[in-house]
């Protein structure tokens, strides 16, 4: 692969005008879902075997391969997209990789190897499966395609024309957009994020930092560490644009230590930016410089928070401070600091390329556009779920998550992991958002959702 | 110097800004417990005993008068209910590990605790 | 619990009582009054700790308590786990007439709690039955219960 340096956003436009379509129209592209869920299940070995039988059948030049990050459904891991037709073939086994390839080399579909529901039917098309139809994939769609190690996928897809647009429009508009697009802190506050970014923009103070959280402690919860190892340039990107409207220089993104192949790919992919002069002096000719360090976590539940955060980041331990004076005046090496999350950063280049306007029109009043949830325990489609706010947790638990096997009852749901509270089956017809959550007594917290049956007992489960 | 106009337990003050609360508070006469705190240690934040009531408009919560400063027009109640009741917790929580809490050492007690705890703040009851 | 950082009061020492009483309480130990003690305790936590997580810690148990009180009365008064997941608060027994005898769970119980012989159907005395589940989970007939 090689990245011409950019010095304008007319060389982003010709580098992907190169780079064609996400998937050459003329070749069928096998997809494998190859994050650490994926690789748990046995990915490399199906990477493999694919690759296997595309030479044993003298296919080279009819077909690629793709390894991306999680596309979400973990219960089916691992499997197999293949593109453009758009099918899957779920729990793929060894044997049946020959197979897959063959029939898809020739246009068809090994129904017998495709999806079936809990119900029986089956769906060979992804887009069919009743686990995706009431999701919005906006922000997690994308991993979909993308290979994290290959900046080229990304840019394909209309990667960084939200970082042209954000330089166009100035800082302070970038600012204001957020704020008419409602984005509340993906972490668990629900914090607006334009008034954190308004008062570091507005502090006194340089240079100024900005944190991306990537320290996901909930158990159970796992949207970011995806995101990050499946898309790390969307992070990246939407890092830059909130970057230049605070007019920070230099970023960090604090890594919790468990999570190695995020690592991995956020830092092939902040070199690949770099060479790419995406991050470093003079961004695309703008005149903006803004750089990324990843940090890699200490370890503990507590260092999520803002303060340890900064703290474990300058080397000390990771213990909170009060934080009477704010972060925004005096945060990291008593800086001007921004702390976002990771899924709040990826939202950002959705913002800027739509608006705010058709951004503000998914969700409910008061908790705007979609949340990432991993939704675990009891349920019998599990996996990481991108909803709108205001989905009410039935649709959640029983359209999407396929409702609670072996023919138990639904009991309760813990939302928001670990520290969240559990709500009763008289309370599945509420929506999800940020309020109406604390409201019924728990939180939205990162959004691990955690469904038990009659065989958990509460007191225990309080324990 | 520039000042803000705040009051503790209705008295009405103009503060410098930034000053601590502990420190108007004992200028005032007024007592407020403490433990972490202690002149040649910066303020530390930690033991929770000289938590406060803040209250601003409708916004209210607790902070500890060692390390929260007037930086706003805000209202200090040093003895509140809502304070009284937490500080007997947090001291609860203190002296349930304190040496003489035989409850303490040992396993198989679980909740004496707890009740050691409950027990602890009965005694201190009235006294803040 | 194991993750404060244990720098304030409230999330350090106040989260180890809150774990000691329910632990009390799925022990069979629990006392009336026990669910007011954690609540005023919780709140004591959250409103006292510096950061989020002694903030929401107790958040799972006010929201079991709002939603769920039946079961910690079930623990408290009748010492009873409806779930029947509070190893201490089940009992076990064999139905006498899916039990064919075949002493694979007496074998297996690690106190000597199941009596009978072959071909009879077994028993389990409770006096000395630890609630291990073992019997259970080993008999292939579904004869071993508990609730």
């Amino acid at each position: 692969m090689t990245v011409k340096r950019l010095t304008s956003p007319e060389d982003l436009a010709a580098w992907r005008g190169r780079i064609g379509p996400p998937y050459k129209q003329d070749r069928v592209t096998f997809v494998v879902s190859n994050g650490t869920c994926g690789q748990a299940a046995g990915s490399m070995d199906v990477l493999y075997d694919v690759h296997e039988a595309i030479e044993k059948l003298g296919a080279v030049e009819l077909a690629d391969i793709r390894a991306t990050g999680c596309h979400g459904f973990c219960a089916i891991e691992p499997l197999i997209l293949v593109q453009p037709a758009g099918v899957l073939y779920p729990k793929v086994k060894s044997d049946d990789v020959r197979a897959i390839v063959e029939a898809s080399l020739r246009g068809e579909v090994l129904e017998k190897k495709v999806y079936k529901d809990t119900d029986g039917a089956r769906y060979a098309r992804e887009s069919e499966l009743p686990y995706y139809r009431k999701q919005n994939l906006m922000i997690s769609g994308p991993s979909r395609w993308v290979d994290p190690l290959d900046i080229e996928t990304y840019v394909a897809g209309g990667g960084y024309d939200s970082l042209v647009k954000a330089f166009a429009m100035g800082g302070q508009a970038v600012i204001d957009e957020a704020k008419a697009a409602g984005l509340r802190g993906r972490g668990g506050g629900g914090f607006l994020a334009a008034r954190k970014w308004q008062s570091v923009r507005d502090a006194h103070g340089e240079p100024k930092y900005l944190l991306c959280n990537a320290d996901e402690g909930d158990p159970g919860a796992y949207m970011d560490r995806a995101l990050l190892e499946g898309n790390p340039h969307l992070v990246i990107e939407g890092m830059i644009i909130a970057a230049h409207a605070i007019g920070a220089t230099q970023g960090y993104v604090y890594v919790r230590h468990e999570y190695p192949v995020a690592v991995k790919n956020l830092t092939a992919a902040i070199k690949q930016a770099r060479e790419a002069d995406l991050l470093g002096k003079n961004i695309l000719g703008s005149g903006h410089d803004f750089d990324i360090n990843v940090s890699r976590g200490g370890g503990a539940f507590v260092c999520g928070e803002s303060t340890a955060l900064m703290a474990s980041i300058e080397g000390k331990p990771g213990e909170p401070r009060p934080k009477y004076v704010h972060t925004a005046e005096s945060g990291l090496w008593g800086k001007p600091s921004n702390l976002n999350n990771v899924e709040t950063f990826a939202n950002v280049p959705w913002i800027v390329a739509n608006g705010a306007a058709s951004y503000a029109k998914i969700g409910t009043d008061t908790s705007k556009g979609t949340k990432i949830f991993s939704l675990v325990g009891k349920v019998n489609h599990t996996g990481l779920i991108e909803v709108p706010m205001g989905t009410t947790l039935r649709e959640i638990v029983e359209d999407i998550g396929g409702g609670v096997p072996d023919g138990r009852s639904f009991k309760a749901v813990q939302t928001g992991g670990p520290s969240g509270g559990c709500l009763p089956a008289d309370r599945l017809d509420m929506p999800v958002g940020f309020d109406k959550l604390w409201d019924a007594g728990t939180i939205m917290g990162s959004g691990g959702m955690i469904v038990m049956d009659d065989h958990n007992c509460m007191v225990d489960i309080a324990r | 110097m520039t000042t803000v106009s705040v009051s503790i337990d209705g008295r009405q003050l103009d503060v410098p800004y930034d000053a601590r609360v502990l420190d108007i508070a004992r200028e005032q006469g007024i007592t407020i417990p403490t433990m972490c705190e202690h002149e040649h240690l910066k303020p530390y934040g930690v033991c929770r005993v000289c938590l406060v009531e803040m209250r601003q408009g409708r916004r209210k919560k607790l902070v500890p008068a060692c390390v929260y400063t007037f930086r706003e027009p805000v209202e200090i109640f040093t003895d509140s209910e809502w304070v009284r009741e937490t500080r007997k917790w947090i001291l609860a929580f203190m002296l349930a590990r304190s040496p003489r809490e035989k409850s303490n050492s040992g396993h198989g007690g679980g909740a004496r605790r707890g009740r050691a705890a409950r027990q602890a703040q009965g005694n201190r009851r009235g006294q803040p | 619990m194991e993750e404060s950082c244990g720098k304030c009061t409230p999330c350090r020492e106040g989260v180890r009582h809150l774990y000691d009483i329910l632990t009390d309480i799925s022990g069979g130990r629990g006392r009336e009054g026990d669910v007011e003690l954690l609540e005023s305790m919780s709140r004591a936590i959250m409103d006292g700790s510096i950061c989020g997580l002694g903030q929401t810690a107790p958040v799972p148990l006010l929201s079991t308590i709002r939603y769920f009180r039946d079961e910690f009365d079930a623990h408290i008064r009748d010492k009873k786990c409806p779930a029947g997941v509070c190893k201490e608060l089940v009992t076990y027994w064999i139905v006498e007439e899916k039990c064919p005898g075949c002493s694979l769970c007496l074998r297996v119980c690690p106190t000597d709690s199941i009596i009978g012989s072959k071909k009879v159907a077994h028993k389990i005395l409770t006096e000395n039955c630890i609630h291990c589940g073992a019997c259970e989970d080993v008999c292939k007939f579904g004869a071993v219960v508990h609730g």
